[in-house]
């Protein structure tokens, strides 16, 4: 339980040392947002300069863009925790709002391009690794390192030409639903598949060869039983890794949800960014950084529960032993 | 005394080989072996002989780059399997054979359980696996055996994982998750190797009891002549994938007739004949002394707790326990490798304990470490030469030539010449290794050298070999030698004085080592007794 409770701890502070880099970042970047809001003096010719400076004064007094940076950090903050995360200067709308229409898109995405990865990944990784050295094993190894060094809007692109323009099995449209989800989940998924499915060989061949799976099979226990024991105890390491392509998933979401047109934030936060709209920039990186280190920790805990070594490793049994006669 | 009971398991013209990229590695050739009903036949050999290799091919367990060229294995009720056949076992799956017939317990018994399983989930799968119960009779068929192992509280340990487990009990619950299918031969390689010598003894009365208890038959795999003279019936002696000998365990060990047979107790007798030390010391200066040194890495489990000892110029100071004591730590400590918690580590006068940067670097230079696992402790890319001046270069000692030099003078001192100073380790025995170590030690001209456990890993032959290469170095150079070890015939072969360790404590001050059999701490007559009862008597 002290150790949860640590573990909180440390992921309130990684919360709030990303908030003050997060803020520092984008205020410091050059360009004025009330000029952007309102557009360039030039290009606003009807206006006088007079009313021009008069509505940007109004525009920063409004948002608070005039006043020193540590007031607009704590106010900023203060807004951050009742889950006010701005108005779009863009819209006019709140951001959490935005925000919240186009969460589930990008985290339906996330969870499918998972799935593609672990169902994929494992299923080559225990394959190659039961098959070291034959033909088999260097196929799937040319498929991984060509598919890792392929970036993943060719792969995306070349898989919209194939099944959208000369198949016409994929509609092109620009809403999220499930007959949209496939495709670019596959293409993401596949993107992370290669080193995860080489993870998978490496660790599975490392546990192959342990004492224990031997003497597993010493006992005459099935083969498939024993090698379902080694792929789990193989498995236990890459959870960190899946947390990692998970978080890399939500947030790096971006060139895939562009191009295929999915409703998702990534895409949204690339608009955003385009026209310097600051609220929803940061708002857009306070879920992302939240949701990593929401993911972290889960993961932190989540070992507790699937390696034993973890959490018993102080305590040593001696009973149960009879004295040295 | 067991030829008229039937055979139980035949292994005829058993040939091995290891495929490497360039040729074929032969391992057996063509090996006939014959277990009786209830006998305890032990395979002797050296390490690299074979007889592993030999508990895999009858059990089918064989690494894919093995190839067995011929070789058949009968086993009684009319078992047959053709062992050159690669499909397994043709007509008999070999799921039905393991386990049922033939049993099998490894080296180390903690790596032989799977690390995220209980125990009882071991026993459980393989009950289950075998129909041998239900569900619900799994505990009780578990609880039962552990008893009869000699397990108090065997419902603790069902709930228990191998890392919560010292290597001696797991040993035993290896015994016992073997036995739970009653097999008809187990075949234990190297049961008790690495464990200590309380273990030790512990593990094999316990294997002899269940023989005599179940009637089962045990093919014994062993380096260790005391374990094979300690318990077997009929001896085997293994020589480079032959057999070379065989025969009951009285005639082997006082008549040997092979050449090979009679080397191997020709060894163990030197490593293991009492001290013939004289001090040659003239002056008996204090070197190195450790004042109430303190080390532990969790503060409800202190490793070493108020040691204290004193290394005299030129004296060879053993330290002797089992494993688990702190004997490891207390070395690692000394040779600046831990921080102590406590406590002052003298030499010459000077405290160097806490010692950092410099002042830590010439310690080095006084203090050197021989470790267990030679080709571990070797960097695998480097040649003997280059490993060698590592020492020097990192204390910059003289020029390239100057440096090249030296090494070459030490190495050809551990008896490594001419081409094989410019080999890797991986290309050498490790009986050279160990030689490569020691050289790496002494190069710097050490005071003080610590051997852990030096010898423990090797074989007695070359056991034999490198304690008296150490001991002629010794009084060539005339360092003082911190040795430790499990072993108490090593030790009292081979050092002026011992002292005994337990639970992190000297529980008797170090003491002549002719005198350590006249002692009246409890813990050392332990020690001493099971070291006996291997060497001489029969359990």
């Amino acid at each position: 339980m002290a150790v949860l409770l640590r573990k909180l701890m440390e992921a309130l502070l990684t919360l709030i040392c990303a908030t003050v880099i997060l803020f520092m970042l984008i205020r410091l970047a050059p360009g004025d947002p009330a000029v952007l809001l309102l557009g360039q003096p030039s290009e606003v010719a009807a206006m006088h300069t007079e009313v021009y400076e008069q509505k940007a004064a109004e525009l920063r007094e409004q948002w608070g863009l005039d006043q020193p940076m540590a007031i607009q950090y704590v106010s900023w903050l203060g807004r951050l925790v009742q889950l006010d995360l701005g108005t779009s200067l863009h819209t006019g709308r709140a951001v959490s709002a935005e925000l919240a229409e186009r969460l589930p898109a990008t985290l339906q995405l996330t969870a499918a391009a998972l799935a593609v990865q672990l169902l994929l990944g494992f299923w080559l990784g225990i394959v190659s690794a039961l098959k070291a050295g034959t033909f088999s094993d260097q196929l799937i190894r040319l498929a991984c390192v060509t598919l890792a060094s392929t970036p993943a809007f060719v792969t995306g692109l070349c898989a919209l030409l194939l099944f959208a323009v000369t198949l016409g099995a994929y509609e092109i449209s620009s809403e999220a639903s499930w007959s949209r989800l496939w495709l670019p989940a596959l293409t993401m998924g596949l993107a992370s598949m290669p080193q995860f499915a080489r993870m998978v060989r490496a660790n599975m061949l490392a546990e192959l060869g342990q004492t224990y799976v031997l003497a597993a099979l010493s006992r005459g226990l099935a083969r498939r039983r024993v090698i379902g024991q080694a792929s789990r105890n193989a498995l236990l390491p890459l959870v960190t890794v899946t947390a990692l392509s998970a978080a890399t998933f939500a947030s790096g979401a971006v060139v895939i949800e562009s191009l295929f047109a999915w409703p998702g934030i990534g895409k949204y936060a690339l608009d955003s960014i385009l026209r310097k709209d600051y609220p929803v920039i940061q708002g857009y990186a306070f879920v992302m950084v939240t949701l990593v280190i929401l993911i972290h920790l889960c993961v932190d805990v989540l070992y507790a529960y699937i390696d034993p070594r973890l959490q018993r490793k102080r305590r040593q049994v001696t009973r149960g032993v009879n004295e040295h006669a | 005394m067991h030829a008229a009971s039937e055979a139980i398991l035949i292994v005829e013209q058993l040939q091995v080989s290891y495929r490497s990229k360039e040729q074929a590695r032969p391992i057996l050739h063509g090996l006939n072996l014959t277990l009786h009903q209830g006998e305890t036949v032990c395979l002797l050999g050296e390490s690299g002989s074979g007889k592993s290799t030999l508990a895999k091919a009858i059990t089918g367990l064989l690494p894919p780059s093995a190839q067995v060229g011929s070789g058949s294995l009968a086993l009684a009720g009319g078992i047959a399997v053709d062992l050159a056949d690669d499909n397994g076992s043709g007509s008999i799956p070999w799921q039905r054979i393991r386990g049922t017939e033939l049993a099998l317990l490894f080296q180390d018994a903690r790596q032989a359980l799977n690390p995220v399983m209980t125990i009882g989930q071991h026993f459980k799968e393989t009950l289950l696996d075998h129909r041998k119960a239900k569900p619900d009779e799994v505990e009780s068929i578990s609880c039962r055996l552990l008893r009869k192992l000699g397990f108090t509280d065997p419902l603790v340990l069902l709930s228990s994982y191998p890392f919560q487990l010292s290597g001696g009990m797991c040993q035993r619950i290896c015994l016992a998750i073997a036995l739970c299918l009653e097999p008809k031969v187990l075949i234990a390689d190297e049961p008790t190797s690495a464990l200590d010598t309380v273990s030790q003894r512990e593990v094999l009365s316990l294997i002899r009891a269940m023989q005599l208890d179940l009637g089962l038959t045990v093919l014994l795999i062993t380096h260790d002549l005391a374990v094979a003279r300690a318990v077997s019936d009929r001896v085997i002696v293994l020589d480079q994938g032959r057999l070379v000998e065989q025969g009951s365990v009285q005639r082997v060990f006082s008549q040997p007739k092979a050449l090979f047979t009679r080397q191997l107790l020709a060894y163990r007798s030197q490593v293991s004949a009492p001290a013939k030390l004289r001090s040659t010391r003239k002056s008996s200066a204090c070197l190195l002394e450790v004042r109430r040194l303190h080390k532990s890495y969790d503060a409800n489990q202190p490793i070493v707790r108020d040691a204290s000892l004193t290394l005299d110029e030129q004296e060879i100071v053993g330290v002797l326990g089992q494993s688990g004591c702190g004997k490891s730590t207390l070395a690692r400590c000394i040779a600046g490798l831990e921080t102590p918690n406590a406590g002052s580590i003298l030499l010459r006068g000077t405290d160097i304990s806490g010692l950092q940067g410099k002042a830590r670097r010439e310690i080095c230079r006084r203090i050197q470490m021989v470790f267990q696992d030679a080709r571990a402790s070797l960097h695998p890319g480097r040649t003997a030469q280059q490993l060698v001046q590592e020492p020097l270069q990192y204390l910059r000692i003289g020029n390239k030539q100057e440096r090249i030099a030296l090494a070459s003078h030490y190495l050809q001192e551990v008896g490594i010449e001419g081409e094989a100073q410019y080999r890797k380790p991986p290309q050498l025995s490790t009986g050279q290794c160990q030689r490569i170590a020691i050289a790496r030690a002494l190069v710097l001209k050490p005071e003080v050298l610590i051997c852990d456990e030096a010898v423990s890993a090797l074989d007695v032959r070359i056991q034999a070999q490198i304690l008296k290469l150490l001991k002629r170095l010794h009084k060539q150079y005339r360092f003082s030698i911190l040795m430790i070890s499990h072993d108490v015939s090593v030790l009292r072969s081979f050092c002026h004085h011992i002292a005994v360790m337990s639970d992190g404590r000297f529980q008797e001050g170090k003491q002549a080592s002719v005198r350590l059999h006249e002692s009246s701490q409890p813990h050392t007559q332990l020690l001493l007794r099971c070291a006996g009862d291997l060497e001489e008597v029969r359990i």
